[in-house]
């Protein structure tokens, strides 16, 4: 997990997010570029087959803008934003044992969080940990050592 | 957020980005296929038209020059919301019965129409020759489709047939609002008779 909490992952996201936004402007200047084509070639006997084909290209044209934008530059920009937020937050120490909430929420223009309760030798802490990293979870009741930054576990490792 | 649960969010702006395209390119697409009244030529016809562009590629190919860029083929229906274009219309194609209700918009037919073409009763005219439809001793029409025998001119593109109504005769007749008609108020050139003319050539 350590890889995920680090200044050069936040910036191998940052390029994603950048790479992910270039494709989509190049996607959506080729479908209108094409419509633009299409328009050009425009005469009685193929106007409806044209209008057809040019309504097609925009609307796929868009919408794989759209995917690109959700599932590639948004998410990549959003971690790569948490990341940074918490890098340079002081550092907490913990061990205990984890249990991770089964359901998340998204914080608005960020990424999604999982409730994690850390039950130390003292106290339950409530924690928040980042979803992509709840399947690499322990299972519950193994003992832990995180580390925590603005109340996210952005380290864990395995107590022997 | 699992990716099902985000395509699907997604799916309310897919549909709105297809309507927008739609919405959009139609409309841009109605500025490119048409243009000016004076370098189109149209003809509105009073009968279902099974394949308008068809017939408008037909009459384009003697008809395109300098001036004309487009000949544009309609079925009266789709002057539903605005009658305005059919009014300037440079030619109709005309159900017998509904002459009447439309003669204000006629122009007479120049002699050029009429030349060899004997004013004579409708009824004993073969379709194929070109028919007159005289109102008050001015030629005003000629047969295009002859109900008696079922023949017409560009029978490929117009089935002049309606299963709701009967079998009638119909007119090619040009427009009195026409600005392709030197005779008309504000006519520029006669290029509506060259329409006629290229109707009446079709197979």
């Amino acid at each position: 997990m350590n890889n995920w909490y680090s200044p050069q992952r936040a910036s191998q996201l940052k390029k994603r997010a950048d790479r992910y936004q270039w494709i989509s402007f190049a996607v959506a200047a080729l479908s209108l570029a094409g419509c633009i084509f299409l328009c050009t070639q425009v005469h009685t006997a193929n106007a409806s087959r044209l209008l057809g084909l040019t309504i097609g290209l925009s609307v796929l044209g868009g919408w794989a803008v759209m995917l690109l934008i959700v599932f590639g530059q948004r998410p990549a920009k959003a971690e790569a934003g948490h990341i940074q937020g918490l890098w340079d937050a002081p550092e907490e120490h913990h061990t205990g044992t984890l249990t991770v909430s089964k359901d998340g929420f998204q914080i608005p223009g960020s990424i999604v969080v999982r409730k994690a309760r850390l039950q130390t030798e003292a106290e339950t802490l409530t924690l928040n940990l980042n979803a992509r990293f709840a399947a690499r979870m322990p299972a519950p009741g193994t003992p832990v050592r995180v580390t925590v930054k603005k109340k996210f576990i952005t380290h864990l490792e395995v107590v022997e | 957020m699992k990716p099902m649960k985000r395509l699907w969010n997604l799916i309310p702006a897919m549909i709105l980005w297809a309507m927008v395209s739609v919405f959009l390119w139609g409309w841009i697409f109605t500025f490119l296929t048409d243009t000016k009244p004076e370098n189109k030529l149209t003809l509105f016809i009073d009968a279902a038209v099974t394949d308008g562009t068809g017939l408008a590629v037909q009459l384009e190919e003697p008809l395109l020059d300098d001036t004309i860029s487009m000949v544009k083929v309609h079925p009266f229906t789709y002057a539903m919301l605005d009658s305005e274009p059919l009014r300037q219309s440079d030619a109709y194609i005309v159900r017998a019965s509904h002459v009447e209700e439309y003669r204000d918009w006629f122009a007479p037919l120049p002699e050029s129409l009429t030349t060899g073409s004997p004013e004579a009763s409708l009824e004993a005219q073969p379709a194929t020759s070109p028919d007159l439809l005289v109102l008050d001793g001015v030629p005003y029409g000629i047969r295009v489709y002859h109900a008696a025998t079922g023949t017409g001119i560009a029978q490929a593109f117009l089935p002049y047939q309606d299963p709701a109504l009967p079998d009638e005769d119909y007119y090619l007749m040009l427009g009195k609002a026409s600005l392709h008609l030197t005779a008309n108020p504000g006519g520029l050139d006669d290029r509506a008779i060259l329409l006629a003319e290229a109707f009446l050539n079709l197979p």
